[in-house]
Parts: C-alpha cells; sequence; structure tokens
C-alpha cells in the first residue's frame, strides 16, 4: 500500500492559532479617533499645586497638595487641559464639549475619569473663581494653579504652550494650545483630542480607553 | 525544516502583512508636513506645504482632507512643531488619520493658524 502523505497536527493548530489571534487582534482594537503617537509622551512625574475647593476634588492622585499625573487606578483615566477662564471660545468649547462626551457614558464609567484643569493665567485664575467655573462642566475636577518655571515644565512635558501679554492699556491676551490629552495609570498619555473633535467622537474614545484599562 | 513548518511561517508572513496592511489599504490620502533642519530658525522659510491640499488666506491656512486621510508630522527640526494640533518632537514623526468630519484646529509653531476641514471637498 502506497503511504499517504499526512501533515502532523502540530504545525496545524500553530497555523490555526496564528490565524485566530490575527483575526482577533485585527478586530478588537478599535482605532482611536484622537492623536495616538508610537512614543507616548511620558508626563507621570509632572505634580501641580491642586486648589480644588472643599468637597469637588475629584478622584485624581494627590500627594503634598500636588495632583500627581496619573491616573489614580489601571480602570481610571485622567484627562488633562490647559486653559483660562477668560477664554472667549476654544476652553468653554472644548469643556462643554467633554461635559457631552461624559454625559453620553453612564454612571460607573464616568465616575472613572478625573479632570484636572490646568490655568495658564494664574494671576487671574484664583482658586474662587475656578472653583466657580469648573462645576459648570465637571461637578468633581482638579482645579491646578501654577506660576513660572513650574507651569513652563508641565507645558513641556504635553509639549503644549501657553503665553500671557499684557497691553500697556491693561488688555490681557492668552494664548495656548488647545489639546485635551487623556493619561494613564503609567503617567503616559494615550490619546491628544485636537481642538474640534467632536462629542461623540470623545465618549467613543473614553469608552474604548476606559474598557482597556479595565482590563489591563 | 518540514513542509508543514515552512506553511505555518509563510501562512504568518501572510496575515501579519496583512493585518499591517489593511488599515492602510481602508484609509485615504496621507499627507506629509516636513519641518526641516533648521526650519524654526529660518521661520520664514515656512513648512512644506506644498504637496497638501491647502488654501491660505494672510496667517490661516486650511487644509482640506476627507474622512480617512493622514497627516503625517515629520519635525527634522531640534524644537517641537505641531501642525493642528498634531505635535512632533525633535526627530519624530506622528501619523494622524481624521476618521470623523470636522474643523480641527490649532495654533501652528510658526505663528499660522492651521485649520483642517475633513469632509468638504467636492
Amino acid at each position: 500500500m502506497r503511504p499517504r502523505q499526512v501533515l502532523s497536527r502540530g504545525p496545524l493548530v500553530a497555523a490555526l492559532v496564528v490565524a485566530a489571534l490575527t483575526v482577533a487582534g485585527c478586530s478588537s482594537t478599535p482605532e482611536l479617533q484622537g492623536v495616538v503617537r508610537a512614543d507616548p509622551l511620558e508626563v507621570g512625574d509632572v505634580t501641580l499645586p491642586d486648589v480644588t475647593a472643599e468637597g469637588r476634588r475629584g478622584g485624581g492622585l494627590v500627594e503634598d497638595g500636588r495632583l500627581v499625573m496619573r491616573a489614580a487606578a489601571d480602570d481610571r483615566l485622567l484627562l488633562v487641559y490647559f486653559g483660562f477662564l477668560n477664554c472667549p471660545d476654544v476652553c468653554p468649547t472644548t469643556l462643554a464639549d467633554l461635559r457631552s462626551a461624559l454625559a453620553r457614558l453612564d454612571a460607573a464609567q464616568r465616575e472613572r475619569v478625573d479632570l484636572a484643569f490646568v490655568t495658564v493665567d494664574p494671576d487671574r485664575d484664583g482658586p474662587e473663581e475656578l472653583a466657580a467655573y469648573l462645576p459648570h462642566f465637571a461637578p468633581r475636577h482638579h482645579a491646578l494653579r501654577a506660576e513660572g518655571v513650574e507651569l513652563d515644565a508641565a507645558l513641556d512635558a504635553f509639549l503644549a504652550s501657553a503665553s500671557v501679554e499684557v497691553a500697556d492699556d491693561g488688555s490681557v491676551d492668552v494664548a495656548h494650545s488647545a489639546l485635551l490629552y487623556a493619561v494613564d495609570a503609567d503617567g503616559r498619555v494615550v490619546v491628544e483630542w485636537p481642538f474640534g473633535t467632536s462629542a461623540d467622537a470623545l465618549a467613543d474614545d473614553l469608552t474604548v480607553l476606559l474598557a482597556r484599562g479595565a482590563a489591563a | 525544516m518540514s513542509r508543514g513548518w515552512r506553511l505555518v511561517i509563510a501562512a504568518t508572513v501572510v496575515l501579519v502583512a496583512a493585518a499591517i496592511a489593511v488599515p492602510f489599504l481602508t484609509s485615504g490620502e496621507t499627507y506629509e508636513v516636513v519641518f526641516a533642519a533648521g526650519t524654526d530658525d529660518a521661520a520664514d522659510q515656512g513648512a512644506v506645504f506644498a504637496s497638501l491640499p491647502h488654501r491660505r488666506a494672510g496667517d490661516v491656512v486650511w487644509l482640506e482632507l476627507e474622512p480617512g486621510d493622514a497627516l503625517l508630522v515629520r519635525n527634522e527640526d531640534d524644537v517641537v512643531h505641531q501642525v493642528a494640533g498634531v505635535a512632533a518632537r525633535p526627530g519624530e514623526s506622528v501619523l494622524h488619520v481624521f476618521r470623523e468630519r470636522g474643523v480641527f484646529s490649532d495654533e501652528c509653531s510658526l505663528d499660522l493658524t492651521v485649520f483642517v476641514e475633513v469632509g468638504r471637498r467636492d
């Protein structure tokens, strides 16, 4: 009898495993709509003074009165935004979109997201002003206020920029980059949302990131 | 090496290549903005926008993309540069696919305001 040529089962099983893993890898990684860089920014060493009003403080990591730029746990996210309270358009638009995005999440998801607002205009944005402004967008949050090199170092870590110029007539011109950042528990910026990202896109990305964190 | 294992290796190569290629095949155009070395020092030379569909009015630049198009910011300079919120460190290239329609903006690092308008082209 002529022997029948057969493949051993080992390679066949290995091929099926490779195929399954590849297909699973393709289908189980939803694309984020924000900017995701191959080499994420590392901001976990940055800390800033937390001046949040009593009873309003979010669930972020606060050590010695300073918020650490890391999510407080693997299944949480820290969102960071650099802005100022007299901003007429970009800041309130971004924060309103974030508020809408958070409203699209369920309560358990929402509870795992902390917002840190870093004022780039600390001379005018004091703790009282921040306390009056931020609850309109996030009932619980972290109001961060630093000046000079300390603020500059935080901006640099996020590749962000800001400048405040006071004219002779006393008018104040503030310029700042307008991204919203999501930071994980390792202090990595896992996504950066440019100004103009819709509330729906934010909500979709937050849902994906929270699911990843919970699975970690 | 047995024929079976050669098949496994070939199948692996094909599947991995497909996994890598599919996202690119299904997306749109990729437009590259290069900040050449010395751009910051010689800001008047500006970035290379020649290959992008764009309009410019004064210090405002409109890049017109379609959903699925990508912006690749390649920074060969020694300072951070950014276009419409896509920032690249010195020596870094950052690829961002604009998946949703809308207008995305931020001040460019060359004192231009850049709007990326996604989904407007006829």
